[in-house]
């Protein structure tokens, strides 16, 4: 199992007159292999529950099991580093090297491996991303586009191989076509590694259909968690708390408002096509 | 490791002190800390003392707050305290061993200059502590501006000074977000030698610049869009007023000083 948290409450600033209490009290499971969304507004405690993850932040109260190592004051920050990779918001504002090669090899230095294998690390978490290794490795990787800077940014974590990824706001800036290519390769590079995928969000349209489960937070706590046809077919919930549906689900929900008999947790547009095509061919019987 | 940076916050409030004209305030300030160099007895220590007390108390500031303020001179003071005792001489002696002595003059006015210090410190950064920084550069472009004539840019100045104080709490904030992101991918920024120590701070400080420069240039192109063409003709949305009050006050602090100063309290 992958993560396990047990009343984890975390409170920035203690004692000051800025305190705020960011966790309340969560509890989770994760479990190996798992895709999971994390959504909320901004505020919520997302991003900071995902600091705990590989001990960025340790809890004020609580506590976490991440890969077995239990987070805490005291923990060995090494090897829960190695086997949780987090991306932060816009990672291209942390590159700083010369080259694109040398900036995905920092990590890897970092934790001493020997050239070779750095090497073919690079080599691989950029392709991973798709970048062509050969034509960018000795580019700046100031003269990037964004895009590319994204995923640079990103093969800097993925070349460390973590055995659980966390991307907060992957796709944040990004338009239609580079966001979706990234959302896939991401997809790809779970299903090759197995590995556990945490991806943060304020919205959830993009990636409704890659992850198995989802989990919204508000006010530091964890509001509801299912499957995103469960989560999303909760609109009227989700909205209370500051959160849209994907535009297919308003849709369906829309209809089923009017006694529309469909099932509001379909997050394929073809399947969806299919169900009101079904229901304006023979069904009148089932308003 | 940033939380130290927190000295001269700005504490809201709606005291005595607080809501002095912000002019009369450094005028204050200022009178305050030429006269704490000027007096040298003991009573003359207590009177500042008081009035830096009372207005801490008057404008309800943490005690905490203050204290933390002096934390960045904590090393000073033990410094000037060390100084004093040992080459400081007169008085009885108080201790000796081989040729170190340490007499009671030394003492004395090792307690009085670090106490001072912490009076110097702690009462400059009630300024800030109870003054908008907007109503501080304000305040610091009007007195500025008489200079003028004699090619003072009074207006550029202060405005520079508030876009970088408004600048401060956003580039700390990336510093520590930057920091994070080298720190998961297994940057260490707190061991090794000094050389080693510099070293790491690469991956923080490129970044950090690069971030600055974007934002420099972004700030520059939207105050540029909203028709922003230096101190000309530019009227304020907040005008401050010297009232009776205010002069009061200043003429009243003044000459209390003064008279103490007179009678060499």
């Amino acid at each position: 199992m992958s993560i396990i948290a047990v009343n984890l409450t975390h409170v920035y600033s203690p004692d000051t007159p800025w305190t705020t209490k960011a966790l309340d009290q969560v509890n989770l499971e994760i479990q190996d292999g798992e895709v999971i969304g994390l959504i909320g507004h901004t505020g919520s405690g997302k991003s900071t529950l995902v600091q705990h993850f590989n001990g960025l932040l340790k809890p004020t109260a609580g506590t976490l099991h991440v890969q077995g190592i239990e987070v805490t004051k005291g923990v060995n920050l090494r090897p829960l580093r190695q086997k949780v990779g987090l991306v932060f918001q816009y990672p291209e504002h942390q590159l700083f090297e010369e080259n694109v090669a040398l900036d995905v090899a920092f990590g890897l230095k970092n934790i001493g491996l020997p050239r070779e294998e750095i090497q073919q690390r690079v080599e691989q978490a950029l392709s991973a991303v798709g970048i062509d290794y050969q034509r960018f490795k000795d580019r700046s990787p100031f003269e990037l586009s964004g895009g590319q800077m994204r995923r640079v940014a990103i093969a800097g974590v993925l070349a460390m191989e973590p055995e659980v990824l966390i991307l907060d706001e992957p796709t944040a800036g990004l338009d239609p076509h580079t966001r979706k290519d990234l959302l896939e390769h991401l997809r790809r590079v779970q299903k090759e590694r197995g590995i556990t995928l945490i991806i943060v969000s304020h919205s959830m349209d993009d990636i409704a259909a890659m992850v198995n489960r989802i989990l919204v937070m508000d006010k530091g706590k964890i509001a509801a968690q299912g499957s995103p046809g469960e989560i999303f077919s909760q609109g009227e919930k989700l909205r209370r708390i500051g959160l849209d549906v994907p535009p297919l689900t308003q849709l369906l929900l829309a209809l089923r408002a009017r006694g529309i008999d469909l099932p509001a947790d379909i997050l394929d547009l073809e399947e969806a096509r299919a169900a009101i095509g079904r229901w304006l061919r023979g069904g009148k019987g089932n308003v | 490791m940033f939380k130290a940076a927190a000295i001269g916050q700005y504490y809201p409030g709606d005291s005595f002190f607080h809501r002095l004209e912000p002019r009369i305030k450094i005028g204050l300030i200022a009178i305050y800390v030429i006269s704490l160099f000027l007096f040298n007895t003991y009573r003359g220590y207590l009177a500042m003392s008081l009035f830096t007390l009372a207005v801490i108390i008057t404008s309800r500031l943490p005690y905490k707050l203050l204290l933390r303020g002096l934390k960045p001179l904590y090393f000073i003071l033990a410094f000037t305290l060390v100084l004093h005792i040992f080459l400081t001489k007169g008085g009885t002696v108080l201790f000796q061993w081989r040729k170190i002595s340490i007499e009671s003059q030394g003492v004395i006015s090792g307690l009085m200059m670090a106490w001072r210090l912490v009076l110097l410190v702690m009462t400059s950064s009630l300024l800030t502590l109870t003054t908008s920084p907007i109503a501080l550069t304000d305040a610091i472009e009007g007195l500025l501006s008489p200079l003028k004539p004699i090619g003072v840019p009074a207006h550029e100045l202060a405005m520079m000074m508030t876009i970088a104080l408004r600048f401060i709490p956003t580039l700390l904030e990336e510093a520590e977000k930057i920091m994070k992101a080298q720190m998961a991918r297994g940057a260490d920024f707190e061991s090794g030698n000094l050389i080693q120590r510099a070293k790491s701070m690469i991956p923080l400080l490129v970044p950090l610049f690069i971030s600055a420069f974007r934002r420099a240039d972004d700030l520059a192109l939207a105050m540029e869009a909203r028709c922003y063409r230096g101190g000309k003709g530019r009227t304020k949305m907040r005008v401050h007023k010297i009232t009776g009050k205010d002069w009061f006050t200043l003429v009243a602090f003044a000459g209390t000083v003064a008279v103490l100063l007179w009678l060499k309290f």
